[in-house]
């Protein structure tokens, strides 16, 4: 590579990781590693009680396919790009190759440790099942899976079109179930069969949409995106530099914002109901609440612990619920609105308090239902009780005592 | 100075006003001024020279080393909420909420400004279709284009029909039809009783739609008054806006202190 090309990438690389470095350590010392053990440790029960019991007909097969298959597709790419690179680093764009190829093979390694130990945590269920295929097999072929999808993610990048890009991705994961669930069921050459199969038709297919020779946008906003993601995180624990917002319609939770009546006291209250609707705030609420009530749910019907890991995970995602809700205060904190506008500055706090507490009672509520019910319909009371009472405690009270603490000392250091 | 000698009290009032980002350098000096109901004002000046950190020190985002300002005869202070209602800001840079759309910001905004439901509408509507907006409606903010952005800024500050605009650059970005929609609107609300204090650089429209004139230089008000002052202080010579603006701040022996 242009030796100044290749230093630039590496000189990006280490300058992120020194500017998330503090970032990184407060986060280690702020209980999350304890938490995360926790959660594992839950996790890890309720999986170890279920090996112990599964149930003759269980989809094992299904439940592998669908564990591996974000593992797999999932292909990120950090280019280390940034805005001012399309009038500087552009003029070069012939010498790009082995500078995109370096994130390229660094994106494959990252994930594939992942796949791999997604792959090993599934195994002592798939010898439960029939296992057809050789474990050494089955991870050949998760490798080669990999590397196709890294070079596919690359096509998609390059695509002029977003509709094509989305449709191609979703092609490329749906096929890979339907590759996962084959390797996980039938022998090995039926699904390398198919594999091929599939693979040449994809490839073939990649050659038709419109592309560009390199995809500068696509790979700016990415790692916009990635960033962005990285900082979200940290400001869950610390103060960090704010970066722009990632906005999505979401039209399916427009009935909430509609619910705000039309009147000055209810401007915030307007305001944060569409940030939290809106922004990744929303996103990452909507994925908590799914995985904290699928795998609340697992454990509940495992019954692991009388049903008391159910309860531990629950509480957990409730608590996690809050922590996230809690970085929406620092949307909005330096808006110059809050000063024209001819409102007293407590109704923002007050407006912030009320949505994020019913955000949070809404989201911890349904994770609670997936908690409650397998726990009440096994007749396992007592935790179902502790379970819906905790929740609802936090979310109505703890949390937004807390949050309405937090924000009354930053307004003494403001 | 018009603004001080018309009967009637003044909606906007800033007196002897000395203010900065620090107390030991202060960027503007013992700025006097006011602007009456029905007056469209123009702030003039190069860049740097204090404009925005005037309206900066209206708007109360900045206070001032000395000096003070009143807006419908109250300071900030003594009553924060007729201060903020008088008046509607419209920044230069267009400061939007990214994951609203354009009928979600005129909503906040008709209800930041209490103004009644049905009002809402029908002026939301109004202003939509003066700005050829319609088709935009749903977009979000950050979607929009750069004068798109300054379009629904001014729209807001419309809608709220307050008694005072304050308006930063309005013509950076908008299109011939942004600005003629603009112009006509800020002649109708001016007819209507609304005072306007609006900064720009495009010196030929403010001499066409403005009354009154404040030249800034170098943090000091070195002519101030209807283009007949601000020619006589210029020297009597220049025959438009633009001559006399370039006779004040390019001739060093005016900048010393005000001239007006």
């Amino acid at each position: 590579m242009d030796r100044s090309l290749e230093e630039l990438w590496s000189k990006r690389s280490s300058d992120f990781w020194r500017e998330a470095a503090p970032y990184i350590r407060y986060m280690l010392q702020s209980g999350f590693p304890a938490f995360l053990s926790l959660v594992g440790i839950a996790l890890l029960v309720s999986y170890s009680s279920f090996l112990r019991q599964v149930p003759e007909h269980y989809p094992i097969a299904l439940t592998g396919a669908a564990a591996l298959l974000p593992f797999v597709c999932w292909s990120p790419l950090r280019s280390w790009l940034v805005s001012a690179d399309i009038v500087f680093l552009m003029p070069r764009e012939s010498g790009m190759k082995p500078y995109i190829l370096r994130s390229a093979r660094r994106g494959l390694a990252v994930t594939s440790i992942w796949t791999a130990v997604a792959f090993i945590a599934f195994l002592p269920l798939y010898y439960k099942g029939a296992a057809l295929v050789h474990p050494l097999a089955a991870a050949a072929m998760l490798a080669l899976l990999k590397g196709m999808h890294a070079y596919a993610a690359w096509i998609e990048r390059r695509m002029t079109y977003t509709a094509a890009r989305r449709m191609y991705r979703l092609l490329r994961w749906a096929l890979t179930a339907i590759v996962l669930v084959s390797l996980f069921t039938f022998p090995l050459w039926k699904t390398l069969l198919f594999l091929l199969g599939a693979a040449a038709a994809v490839y073939a297919a990649l050659k038709l949409p419109r592309k560009h020779g390199f995809p500068w946008e696509r790979l700016i906003i990415e790692e916009a995106r990635t960033r962005r993601g990285y900082y979200r995180f940290f400001s869950m624990f610390i103060d960090v530099p704010a970066a722009g917002t990632v906005v999505a319609k979401r039209a399916y939770l427009a009935w909430l914002s509609a619910l705000v009546p039309y009147r000055r006291r209810s401007t915030y209250t307007f305001l944060y109901t569409q940030t939290v609707i809106r922004t990744e705030t929303g996103g990452i609420l909507l994925r908590l609440t799914g995985l904290g009530a699928l795998s609340s749910y697992f454990a509940a019907q495992s019954g692991s612990l009388d049903g008391w890991a159910a309860v531990v995970l629950c509480c957990l995602f409730t608590a996690v619920l809050g922590m996230q809700l809690g970085t929406v205060r620092h949307v909005h904190r330096y808006s110059v609105w809050q000063h024209v506008y001819p409102l007293p500055s407590a109704t923002r706090f007050q407006s912030l308090l009320k949505v994020a507490r019913a955000a949070h009672l809404l989201c911890a509520v349904l994770i609670a239902c997936f908690t409650v019910v397998p726990l009440t319909l096994q007749g396992l009371w007592l935790p179902a009780a502790a379970a819906a009472f905790i929740v609802i405690l936090y979310a109505a009270v703890i949390a937004p005592y807390r949050l309405m603490a937090r924000m009354a000392k930053e307004r003494e250091d403001d | 100075m018009r603004g001080d000698t018309v009967s009637g009290e003044p909606i906007l009032k800033v007196s002897g006003l000395t203010g900065g980002y620090s107390p030991r350098k202060p960027v503007l000096h013992d700025i006097s001024f006011g602007i009456q109901p029905g007056e469209m004002v123009g702030l003039i000046g190069l860049n740097g020279a204090g404009k925005s950190t005037t309206i900066k020190h209206i708007l109360g985002l900045m206070q001032p080393h000395s000096g003070e300002v009143r807006i419908k005869g109250t300071t900030l202070d003594d009553n924060s909420e007729v201060y903020r209602s008088a008046f509607a800001y419209v920044p230069e840079t267009p400061v939007l909420f990214d994951e609203l759309t354009v009928e979600d910001h005129l909503r906040l905004t008709g209800m930041a400004y209490d103004v009644p439901e049905p009002s809402y509408s029908q002026r939301c509507g109004d202003l939509l279709k003066e700005f050829h907006m319609n088709p935009k409606r749903k977009a979000f903010a950050g979607h929009l284009s750069k004068g798109m952005k300054q379009k629904v800024m001014l729209m807001n500050a419309l809608l709220a029909e307050p008694p005072l605009y304050i308006i930063d650059e309005p013509f950076v970005g908008l299109d011939p039809l942004g600005i003629r929609s603009l112009l006509e609107r800020l002649v109708e609300v001016k007819r209507q009783g609304a005072a306007i204090l609006m900064s720009s650089h495009i010196l030929a429209t403010v001499e066409s739609y403005c009354d009154r004139f404040l030249v800034l230089h170098g943090g000091r008000l070195v002519a101030s008054g209807t283009l007949e002052d601000v020619r006589a202080a210029a020297g009597g010579w220049a025959s438009s806006l633009e001559e006399a603006f370039y006779r004040l701040v390019t001739d060093e022996g005016d900048t010393n202190g005000p001239v007006a």
